[in-house]
């Protein structure tokens, strides 16, 4: 059903999307390769549901185009939609069913469907399956949307904020669930989230979506060594930040400010010098820091030191 | 086999599991021709990428710390004792680094801090003998 | 903002102030027309058609009354997302019901004095006022109730006030008291309902859920005592599931409906077959034609709820597409289900029908004498050409009730709400609008012949134009992908047969009554009528609603 040899799961070029007066996406391209965890990471707003709607075929594309598996999923519903799982951000469920129903229900769509690892997933989830939805708590109307999505093996797993509003031991059931499902073979997981220190340890690909366009779209290890969070120590105490290329947001008082660079160590070490300080102290930022770096509020540049 | 991860913490999660499993083996807890756990199996347990542990896992064979035994899973290599001493001794100058760092920032100087060293080892022989009798 | 009192009266008049804007501008309009209106005819038909705007100014209001929604939601007039205020139950519950109380009691005063009185209506002023004021109070210390089911609820207000307005109307019609022992009745119903409201809003701001029908899911957890649906046999095929989905949604609707109100009609019926005096035949035939008409006319109003993916009661409809639109399923697919769901209720609504007139039959047999009854009935049909009209007759009754059934899909299945009310709207116009006609045509029977004489231009421009609707909306369809050239094939064969079908028995009718119109004009009518377009359409809307 997969088209042979192919490299890319899902293909966008140049989606642009508008609802009213308000841009959702502008632009957006992007490539989410096979096999790989994908992290899509932005603020409230940003445009990560809007995407995720456009690659399940929920909203069409007003310019540009989205390929998935190499169909449009608009033109092609079924056969795009039989080998992706879904859990969205509501976790939509039909909640006058019974859990047992609903499986009963979904099995008959996807000729993938397991039995066993449904019924593996059920009392791994602790699930009761006489449950009418209605009655579940956030927790396990997120653990059953997930099961539903997994039992058929989809080649592709796509979770809409799966861990927003769960306590840690759902959280962590999903994200376990998550690695399942890449470690057997071809199986590529998209997922949008906040919690920044989960999609570091998840993902391999992530992308950073700010009002509606892409500002980061790399694997984990290049936006980790392309970013360098450092301590520089001025001689004379600044009353404002100092002014770096490849920097927006300073913290700090007095001699010492601390920031978050981009750029290679060669350029960003040529830089500091320049402006007339010393590294005090030089680390890996966390995907945590390089978020609120690159998207956070912007900060009025600051004067030469 | 207990490992921790930290993802804020600056270094890369595989070099986490890296140095972890090197510590382990170097206290002794991990034995020569022990079995790591399967990379989807510690992956799941760890919460983390499948890829970031074999990375880590690439890393270990290339170190000649483990072996992959085709079909078999991935064992710590028998070829044991001089590495594992030289491991020790890598972890203990690290540590020294940190300390001479640390005192020259603080303004100590190195006689000092020898002479700290001795003295303290001193006195935790004595307690250690306290003990014992 | 002063007091609570003046909050909570404010808190309504600013959710609802456009729509209470326009309701008094309404109101002012209809007393200037309607005078005017009234001073140069008096005839029924207009008289029909002038209470429809006053209708919709009446459900506008109580409306803003009394909506009551689940709990949270902030449009809901429950006093639910008050109760974290530091206020009194006392307040929550007296100040609203004094606004109703006050605002049914004065609608109905505004209205009898501005317009009734001035267009020459002498309509009683004092009494309906005040029963509209009781019944509002009633409503809203019932719709407090905290009772978990939603229809539970609504069945529990016609339940409980039923019997109570039952008694003030027979008292005033009946002429044994004065009124003013009725209007002091009322009053004294207008009191009771607050001790009931008290105790209705006490105990949901305590927490507690009154379960009436015993065994009721749990709140919290799984029910532990449900038994599972052990070895359920699993669905051979997508449509199969989604039949089944779609039967779970709005399967027992129309039957449960149907049911409803015969239950209500028997109840009339059973009621005048014992105690009324004699004529009772035609009262009975009366009723045997409302209850079959029953059906058709029930089918058209809920069609366009049946169209939603998700069951009438208690699912914010609008949020669920997602679960239905993610299926790997084509829209025609959906569509195809939806369609046979429909087919399979409506057998179920003529069956429930069937046992009712069965039922009837028996409580007017121990009035009329049974066998003098059923030869009255089926007389006319004892000849070969009736024998041959039954069966195609019934079918054609309910091929046109799922006709009105399936006309609304189009509507829900895109699931935008303007259109829902658009139509909804539309259709209420033009049925009091053919109301109005036809009183106005009784009254003007010269224009008759003119009328019959247009009619058959009538007919072709209407045939015309569901032709080129339907010619519309399959290529569409075809073009989209969305129906297969199969499905358009079936779907010709379908309309053919009905219509074919329906001419067979204007033939049958014909052959005794010469029809007022040519054979042509005639076949082209019953085209026009056939369900054509609808199975290009719903697709069409659904394809709409899934991919925005």
């Amino acid at each position: 059903m997969i088209a042979e040899g192919a490299e890319t799961v899902v293909e966008i070029a140049e989606l642009s999307r508008r609802f009213g007066r308000t841009v959702a996406l502008d632009g957006v391209s992007l490539d989410v390769p096979r096999g790989v965890v994908f992290g899509l990471v932005g603020e409230n707003g940003a445009g990560k549901t809007t995407l995720i709607k456009h690659i399940l075929g929920l909203l069409k594309a007003e310019t540009g185009t989205v390929r998935v598996f190499g169909l449009d999923p608009v033109r092609d519903p079924v056969k795009v939609l039989a080998q992706v799982g879904y859990l969205s951000e509501d976790r939509d469920l039909p909640d006058w069913l019974r859990i047992d129903e609903l499986l009963r229900y979904l099995r008959a769509f996807y000729p993938t469907w397991d039995d066993n690892l449904a019924e593996e997933l059920r009392q791994k989830f602790d699930l009761d399956p006489s449950a009418r939805i209605k009655t579940l708590s956030q927790g396990q109307r997120a653990r059953t949307g997930l099961l539903a999505a997994l039992a058929y093996r989809p080649d592709l797993l796509v979770l809409d904020e799966p861990s927003t509003g769960l306590d840690p031991i759902v959280r962590r059931e999903i994200l376990a669930a998550i690695i399942r499902t890449i470690a057997e073979e071809g199986r590529t997981v998209l997922f949008s989230s906040h919690l920044l220190d989960e999609v570091e340890r998840v993902s391999d690909h992530v992308a950073l979506i700010d009002h509606g366009k892409i500002v980061l779209c790399d694997p984990l290890d290049a936006i980790k060594a392309a970013h360098r969070r450092l301590t520089l120590r001025f001689d004379e105490p600044l009353s404002r930040p100092p002014a770096l290329l490849g920097t927006s947001r300073w913290e700090g008082i007095g001699h010492e400010w601390t920031t978050v660079c981009r750029g290679s160590i060669e350029e960003i070490h040529g830089r500091v010098t320049g402006v007339g300080a010393r590294i005090v102290e030089e680390h890996t930022p966390s995907l945590d820091e390089i978020f609120v770096a690159r998207v956070g509020s912007q900060q009025p540049a600051g004067v030469e030191a | 086999m207990r490992i921790h991860i930290s993802p804020n913490d600056g270094v890369p999660i595989y070099l986490q599991i890296v140095n972890q499993v090197k510590y382990l083996f170097a206290s002794g807890r991990l034995s020569a021709g022990e079995e790591l756990p399967p990379i989807r199996v510690l992956a799941e347990q760890l919460i983390v990428n499948p890829n970031t542990v074999a990375r880590a896992y690439r890393e270990l064979e290339r170190a000649g710390l483990v072996e992959k035994r085709r079909t078999a899973g991935t064992y710590v290599s028998n070829t044991g004792s001089p590495l594992a001493l030289s491991e020790r001794r890598k972890i203990v100058t690290e540590r020294v680094d940190g300390l001479l760092a640390e005192a020259r920032q603080l303004g100590i100087g190195v006689d000092q801090v020898v002479e700290l060293i001795v003295q303290r080892n001193r006195a935790m022989q004595r307690l250690e003998g306290g003990e014992s009798s | 903002m002063r007091t609570p009192a003046l909050a909570i009266g404010w808190a309504i008049w600013v959710q609802h102030r456009r729509g209470l804007a326009g309701c008094a501008l309404a109101l002012l309009v209809m007393a200037v027309a309607d005078p005017i209106l009234f001073a140069l005819t008096r005839s029924p038909a207009v008289v029909i058609t002038s209470t429809v705007p006053l209708a919709g100014v009446y459900f506008v209001i109580l409306n803003s009354l009394l909506v009551v929604e689940d709990a949270g939601s902030l449009s809901s007039r429950s006093p639910k997302h008050r109760f974290v205020l530091p206020v009194r139950t006392h307040t929550l519950v007296f100040w609203p019901m004094l606004y109703g109380w006050i605002a049914a009691g004065l609608l109905w005063l505004v209205t009898a004095g501005l317009i009734h009185w001035s267009s020459g209506f002498q309509t009683p002023l004092l009494l309906p006022a005040l029963g509209m004021a009781t019944l509002m109070v009633w409503m809203q210390a019932v719709s407090w109730l905290p009772i978990p089911n939603i229809w539970l609820r609504d069945t529990m207000t016609i339940v409980v006030l039923g019997p109570l307005a039952a008694l003030p109307v027979w008292l005033t019609y009946s002429g044994l008291t004065s009124p003013a022992l009725v209007a002091a009745l009322l009053i004294g119903y207008s009191a009771m309902a607050y001790p009931l409201g008290l105790i209705a809003v006490g105990s949901d701001r305590r927490g507690e859920v009154w379960r009436v029908v015993p065994g009721s899911t749990n709140r919290e957890g799984s029910a532990t005592t449900s038994t599972p649906s052990q070895g359920r046999r699993p669905f051979r095929s997508a449509g199969e599931a989604q039949f089944w989905f779609e039967w779970r949604c709005h399967g027992l609707v129309l039957p449960g409906l149907v049911g409803l109100l015969s239950l209500v009609f028997t109840l009339l019926l059973t009621e005048i077959a014992f105690t009324a005096p004699r004529p009772f035949k035609p009262i009975f035939f009366l009723f045997l034609t409302m209850l079959v008409l029953m059906p058709v006319f029930l089918a058209g109003s809920v069609g366009p709820a049946m169209g939603l993916l998700a069951p009438p009661f208690g699912v914010n409809s609008r949020r669920f597409i997602t679960f239905v639109a993610i299926r790997p399923m084509t829209s025609g697919g959906v569509v195809a289900a939806k369609l046979r769901m429909a087919i399979v209720s409506v057998m179920l609504t003529w069956a429930v029908v069937a046992i009712v007139v069965a039922v009837w039959m028996v409580i007017a047999g121990r009035a009329l004498g049974f066998w003098a009854l059923a030869r009255a009935l089926f007389q006319p049909y004892a000849n070969p050409r009736g024998l041959a009209l039954v069966l195609p007759g019934a079918f054609l009754l309910l091929a046109l009730t799922w006709k009105q059934l399936t006309s609304g899909f189009a509507c829900g299945l895109s699931g935008r709400r303007w259109i829902a009310d658009i139509v909804a709207l539309a259709h209420f116009a033009i049925v009091t609008g053919l109301v109005a006609a036809g009183f106005w045509l009784v009254n003007h029977p010269e224009v008759l012949p003119r009328i019959v004489s247009i009619l058959p231009y009538l007919v072709v421009c209407a045939a015309i134009l569901k032709g080129a609707v339907a010619i519309v909306t399959f290529w569409a369809a075809l073009r989209g992908g969305l129906i297969t050239g199969s499905t358009v094939g079936s779907v010709l064969a379908i309309w053919l047969a009905l219509s074919a079908c329906a001419f067979a028995c204007v033939q049958l009718v014909s052959s005794t009554t010469p029809p007022a119109f040519s054979k042509p004009i005639l076949l082209l009518c019953i085209l026009a009528f056939m369900p054509l377009s609808r199975f290009a359409l719903a697709p069409l809307a659904l394809d709409w609603n899934r991919h925005r």
